[in-house]
């Protein structure tokens, strides 16, 4: 049975392959005939099926639909339109509202930035007592604060080698007058030294050096205020170790001079003695980091 | 009307949009469409809907995409049957539609028009065995056949009509049912093999 019906598929295959080429029924039919009634179902089917060709939609359906066709165009159209109108006005009504007000924002905000970088690196060379000076520590000020407390020895470091390079510039001039920016200059370097000291982020030989540069800017300060202002202050006229009393006393460039007297009181020494002397101090030094 | 007839009216449609044209090609594939709709959901109005739906798409489509008289068939084809599918969709929950014998029988009371007349002939031809100029094959009612492709899973009634009411090639049947040919004609086969059983009982 299962045999025959495989066959049969076999069979109704070729058949149906027979009749997609326009072969006629009968003719299809007898090229099988032993499989004829079966077959004829088939053909049957197929047949009945290609009578449902006449079904089809009255004239007045045709008709109707076509109209429809164009009405619903014609309403996409229109929406469409409306749509588009839509989004103009919306547009329309926006963009006085926040256009105008955006483009100058937008105008000031470029502007201020391009002033505020430009003035920044106008400020990079300013001494004490400019007007750039105060943009220059400013923007020294917002990088120690925008920075992590673990980097802000390179900070404090640059600061310090920045201080030191005005100092050299201001002795180079020689004609620096302005005292009071002189003893702000100099209790910065001490305070930024310091700085640097309390993160550990000096070593030895940067602290020898920094050391070593400090004392030879107090050192041409007071050399040249001294010869420059004679009699300005309670500097004037006094050699250095009178300048060290003095400002113990409370009076002119305290900051560096306490500091001399302080903190740096081995390195003092060090410049009146032997060298000897010196190695002694950097081993007190040593012992000092820990080291 | 002719591939090259077809061919003439589709360019022609896209230069100028003239719908001339346009109703030119409607008037030769709107009974086909129809039918093909009609054939597969079973319900008269929503038929007609559909038809309309897939008319205004090909209207306002033709001109965006690149088709002649080869593709331009199965294109609509294809349209009509992806519609066909968003109705299924729609009325997979609560379908209400009238068979599509109800329908012609309803229709059967119609004396006047065209449509009338058709039905009445296909209800007509419904001598089951029945054995015309002599032939040995037997002659299936319009009802039996119709209630055999209700039966039949969607994709297989789908390739039987357009296979042999629409008469449509195997390659056209594939593009619009996303089948090789060799598929189709498998499917074919087994819709064939399942409507005899269905017709026998």
């Amino acid at each position: 049975m299962n045999k025959n019906r495989n066959i049969n598929k076999k069979v109704l295959n070729k058949f149906l392959n027979l009749m997609d080429k326009d072969v006629d029924i009968k003719a299809c039919l007898s090229e099988f005939p032993g499989n004829h009634e079966t077959l004829g179902h088939y053909a049957g089917i197929i047949k009945g099926l290609g009578n449902l060709k006449k079904i089809s939609a009255s004239g007045d359906v045709e008709e109707k639909s076509l109209k429809d066709v164009y009405l619903q165009a014609r309403i996409e159209n229109v929406e469409g339109q409306k749509k588009g109108f839509k989004r103009d006005m919306f547009l329309a009504r926006l963009r006085p509202a926040f256009l105008k007000p955006l483009i100058i924002f937008l105008g000031v905000f470029i502007f201020i930035s391009f002033s505020f970088a430009g003035t920044i690196y106008a400020s990079t060379d300013s001494l004490p007592g400019e007007m750039l000076y105060t943009v220059k520590r400013a923007s020294e000020s917002i990088q120690v604060t925008l920075t992590p407390y673990r980097y802000e020895g390179n900070i404090y470091l640059k600061m310090l080698d920045s201080r030191l390079r005005e100092a050299d510039v201001i002795l180079s001039l020689g004609d620096f007058t302005d005292t009071v920016a002189l003893e702000k200059l100099a209790a910065d370097i001490d305070d930024v030294y310091e700085r640097c000291r309390n993160r550990n982020y000096l070593d030895l030989n940067k602290d020898m050096q920094m050391q070593t540069r400090i004392r030879a800017v107090k050192e041409g300060f007071k050399k040249r205020y001294g010869m420059n202002k004679n009699g300005a202050n309670d500097f004037s006229g006094q050699d250095m170790e009178d300048t060290e009393d003095t400002a113990n006393s409370g009076t002119g460039m305290q900051g560096f001079e306490q500091d001399d007297s302080g903190k740096n009181n081995n390195s003092e020494e060090n410049d009146n003695n032997s060298p000897d002397d010196g190695e002694q101090n950097q081993k007190g030094k040593q012992n000092q980091y820990g080291k | 009307m002719d591939d090259r007839a077809l061919d003439y009216c589709i360019i022609s449609f896209k230069k100028t949009g003239d719908n001339v044209y346009y109703e030119k090609i409607y008037r030769f594939f709107f009974q086909k469409i129809y039918r093909f709709v009609l054939l597969n959901i079973s319900n008269s109005q929503a038929a007609e809907d559909i038809t309309v739906d897939v008319f205004y798409k090909v209207y306002r489509y033709m001109v965006k995409v690149n088709l002649n008289s080869a593709s331009f068939k199965p294109w609509i084809y294809k349209i009509a049957r992806n519609l066909i599918i968003d109705y299924y969709r729609k009325e997979a929950k609560h379908r209400q539609s009238q068979s599509l014998e109800k329908y012609l029988e309803a229709k059967q009371s119609e004396d006047s028009g065209n449509f009338g007349e058709i039905d009445r002939s296909l209800i007509e031809n419904s001598s089951a065995e029945a054995r015309l100029n002599g032939s040995a094959e037997p002659e299936f009612s319009n009802q039996d056949l119709l209630a055999g492709l209700e039966s039949l899973p969607d994709i297989q009634k789908q390739v039987i009509i357009l296979r042999f009411v629409e008469e449509l090639d195997y390659k056209s049947i594939g593009m619009i049912i996303n089948k090789s040919e060799i598929s189709v004609r498998a499917i074919k086969f087994r819709a064939i093999l399942r409507l005899k059983e269905l017709l026998a009982r």
